[in-house]
Order: structure tokens, then C-alpha cells, then sequence
């Protein structure tokens, strides 16, 4: 490393050059708050860092994106911020995927890294990412905006199990809000028009500020402790701190065991390992991370196509016979199922799902399904 | 049946009023009552805070089982998602 380069950090008693060179992140979503996190943490030393982002750049993300260039539409995020970050620092190991992070990042490679900061733009992808953050006890930052202010949560689930989630102190409306996106309970509806809100590099930047900050100083002894809030609105410049309140009835940590096991399960390895543990475990309901859809059953004709598959892949066109031409199909989704099912279903194919949780001795179990 | 008084705020504060309101109200019934009588965005998503003893309120428990008191401020915050 060249020591000249953090000359001015090192004058400051507590910055921990040497703890931060050593330290990894996960960053997920490069738009506004994602290009500024990088560049953040970037220059401040860290490591190194993961960029996930799916998406492609467009003319309009240039105003609030200091790592992007006009030459650069039409490229990954990801991969571009990827570059813009290893020119800034070229000691930072730094490395992207182009993919969805569900798909793409595994909990058992989240527990190498130090932390998760969220930068994405949607509610379904936040409940997801402090889903994977909490079961692998991971260090979670969540940075959100509008145009005029400023949310940053942090839940040190590396530290702390006992404090709140994300989930907890989300208002009903937001999961009604998601729930109008579906039909029949799990199938995508074709016709939702996702609503834009409107942001400025006024406030993406204080957002990434404010989280980098809370991931620099988190051995600082004046860090703010368990899981809190900070929300500053950028016009009054008024910011409120709170404490995050576990909810009781939380729909993520209230159903969760503090003693869990991760362990990643290759292609249709399930079926083999399901049937060594059947004698052990032949009642225990199996859950799946993402609701399947098993058959579609026409009422008229009478035909029944097996699609046991994931539902988010599906929308209300499934409900349309092909036979019949019409909104005939009976829709059948599971949830969960038993280790029978499971063997009869999926013993020539991997379970299409991110991973299958279940309980056993009191002890809890994730099993990842990999590709 | 116990009331409380309390003062409710928005986080912008351009908005406030001091209200009386039972104890076994929740967090939800506040905000339905902000959004209605102060005209918020509807298409916006809220939650409590309560700026007297720096905790947020849980949107299912009542007002007393989330530790207000008689007099506190809660202040409320739309929950963004914008990245």
C-alpha cells in the first residue's frame, strides 16, 4: 500500500487505516446513492468492494451519477461503476455481477464480507436484501431518498441479533402497496405502472454520506448503537435519530431461530440429501424463499399443466387457458411442502427457489439452492 | 377510558396539532388521521417516531405498549425508497 496516499486520514486519531484497507463491502444498486457510496468508500480505503446492479445506464441517470460518462450509456451499471472505481483506487479489489443479487449472491459468500449497504429502489428488493442480511448475519445499511430527504438505517445483525429489522417498522401500506402488484396472490399483474420519484444529487449524496459514515465509524466509541434511523431533511437541514423498536409480530425476525445453519446445496442434490435425512425429518414442513407455482388446472377442459417453478416468473397470462382461450386456470401455489412432496416433485430437477428453510431441534436450517 | 395529549408533527414541520387521543389507538390510526386531515400523498408510506424518547413506534402496537407518555412529540416520517 502506498502510505501516501491516506497521509491527511492518518492525522486523525481514530481513523483505523490498516482495519479499513482489510474490510469488505457489498453494494447493491449503482444508480444515485450507489455511485456516490462507491466513490465513498473507494476513497476512503476500503479493500474491497462487490457492485451489483441489473440494470443499464441511460441518459437520464447522468445528473445524480459522478461515476458514469455520456459514453457510457447503454453499459451495466455495475461494470462501469466497477471501472470508475478501481481508476480512483487501484489498490481496491473490486468486482460486479450484471445480475439480480438474488440470483446472484449467495449467503454464504455475504458472510466474507463485512457488510451490505442497500442503494436500491424498490421495497420488494430492500425486504429481500435484510432477509439475506439477517439469516447470514450480516451487517446491513439501508440509504433512501426522495427529492427532498434523507433515510439511513443501520442494523448491525453481525453484532446483535436481538434488535429490529428492516420489516419491523414497515407500515402495513407498504406490504398492501406490494401486494397490488399481483393477482391470485403470487402472479405478476401485466398492467402496473411503477411510480417514479423524483431525486437529486442533493440528496443521494448526503445519503451516501451518512451511510459511509456510519459503516467508517462503526468501531468508533461514539457510534450510534443497534439499530437506528437517521432521517435529515435536506431544505430545514433538521435530522431526526431514533432507535429502531423490534416488532413483536415482525414478519421476518419474529419467525427466525437465533441459532441457524447455512448450507449451499448443488444443482438436485436436495432429493439425495432429503432422502439420508427422511427418517429424521419426514414431518417437518419444508419452506421455500420463493412461492412456487405447481400446476395450472383449466376448470372448462380439464387440462393440467405442471409448472413447478418459481411464480415471480409468471404473470396473469397463466391464468388464460391455450385450449380454451380464455381466464379459465386454476392456479396452484405452495409456499411450503413436505419431504415427500418435495422428493416426488423435484427428484429430476433442482427446487427452483433461492433456498428451503426448516426447523429441526429447535436449530434452524437454510439450505441454498445453487445453479 | 386513558387518553393522552400529544403533539404530532410532520417531518418537514409545516405541519403540526396537538391532539387528544386514546392510548389504545396504534400508530396506524395517527397516521390515517395525518394523511386524511392534512391532505398528505397518498401514494406515499408513513411511520412514527417519537421525537421525546427517540424511538420509533412499531405501525401494529398501541400508543402505550410503543412507551408513549402524557405530552410527547411523534413526528411523522414518510418512509422513502428511492435509491
Amino acid at each position: 500500500m502506498d502510505n501516501n496516499r491516506f497521509l491527511r486520514h492518518s492525522l486523525i486519531d481514530w481513523f483505523d487505516i490498516a482495519r479499513l484497507r482489510r474490510s469488505s463491502v457489498v453494494v447493491v444498486g449503482a444508480g444515485a446513492i450507489g455511485n456516490e457510496v462507491l466513490k465513498n468508500l473507494c476513497l476512503l480505503g476500503v479493500g474491497r468492494l462487490h457492485v451489483i446492479d441489473f440494470d443499464i445506464i441511460e441518459l437520464h441517470n447522468l445528473p445524480r451519477t459522478v461515476l458514469f460518462a455520456s459514453s457510457d450509456i447503454g453499459r451495466p451499471k455495475a461494470e462501469v461503476a466497477a471501472e470508475a472505481c478501481r481508476k480512483i483506487d487501484p489498490e481496491c479489489v473490486v468486482t460486479y455481477s450484471t445480475t439480480d443479487f438474488w440470483e446472484s449472491l449467495s449467503m454464504g459468500e455475504m458472510k466474507c464480507f463485512d457488510a451490505v449497504l442497500s442503494c436500491v429502489d424498490n421495497f420488494e428488493a430492500r425486504i429481500r436484501l435484510n432477509r439475506l442480511c439477517f439469516i447470514s448475519q450480516v451487517d446491513f445499511y439501508s440509504a433512501a431518498i426522495d427529492s427532498r430527504a434523507v433515510s439511513i438505517e443501520q442494523y448491525p445483525f453481525g453484532e446483535e441479533m436481538e434488535g429490529a429489522c428492516y420489516q419491523c417498522n414497515l407500515p402495513m401500506s407498504v406490504y398492501t402497496r406490494i401486494g397490488e402488484r399481483y393477482s391470485c396472490g403470487w402472479l405478476r399483474k401485466t398492467a402496473i405502472e411503477e411510480k417514479k420519484v423524483p431525486t437529486t444529487i442533493i440528496t443521494s449524496s448526503i445519503a451516501a454520506a451518512q451511510a459511509s459514515s456510519l459503516f467508517l465509524q462503526r468501531h468508533h466509541p461514539d457510534r450510534l448503537v443497534g439499530a437506528v434511523r437517521a432521517y435529515t431533511d435536506t431544505v430545514t437541514l433538521r435530522s431526526t435519530v431514533s432507535q429502531l423498536t423490534r416488532a413483536a409480530d415482525c414478519q421476518l425476525c419474529s419467525t427466525l431461530k437465533l441459532e441457524r445453519h447455512i448450507f449451499r446445496v448443488k444443482g438436485g442434490a436436495f432429493a439425495s440429501i432429503a432422502e439420508s435425512l427422511a427418517p429424521a425429518i419426514a414431518d417437518i414442513d419444508f419452506y421455500f424463499s420463493d412461492p412456487l407455482i405447481l400446476d395450472a388446472k383449466c376448470k372448462i377442459c380439464g387440462e393440467d399443466r405442471a409448472i413447478n417453478d418459481r411464480a415471480e416468473k409468471y404473470d396473469e397470462a397463466l391464468l388464460i387457458c391455450l385450449n380454451c382461450n380464455v381466464r379459465s386456470n386454476d392456479i396452484t401455489f405452495a409456499d411450503s411442502m413436505s419431504l415427500s412432496e418435495l422428493a416426488r416433485r423435484f427428484s429430476s430437477q433442482p427446487v427452483p427457489v433461492k433456498f428451503i428453510s426448516f426447523e429441526y431441534e429447535g436449530k434452524q436450517f437454510f439450505l441454498e439452492m445453487e445453479a | 377510558m386513558s387518553e393522552f395529549v400529544l403533539l404530532i408533527r410532520t417531518a418537514d414541520q409545516t405541519r403540526k396539532a396537538e391532539i387528544t387521543i386514546s392510548q389504545d389507538n396504534t400508530c396506524a390510526d395517527i397516521i390515517q388521521s395525518a394523511v386524511t386531515n392534512w391532505k398528505l400523498p397518498k401514494d406515499t408510506d408513513y411511520t412514527i417516531v417519537n421525537v421525546t424518547n427517540g424511538k420509533s413506534l412499531t405501525p401494529a402496537d398501541t400508543l402505550v405498549k410503543s412507551g408513549v407518555s402524557n405530552n410527547d412529540i411523534l413526528e411523522i416520517q414518510p418512509v422513502l425508497v428511492a435509491g
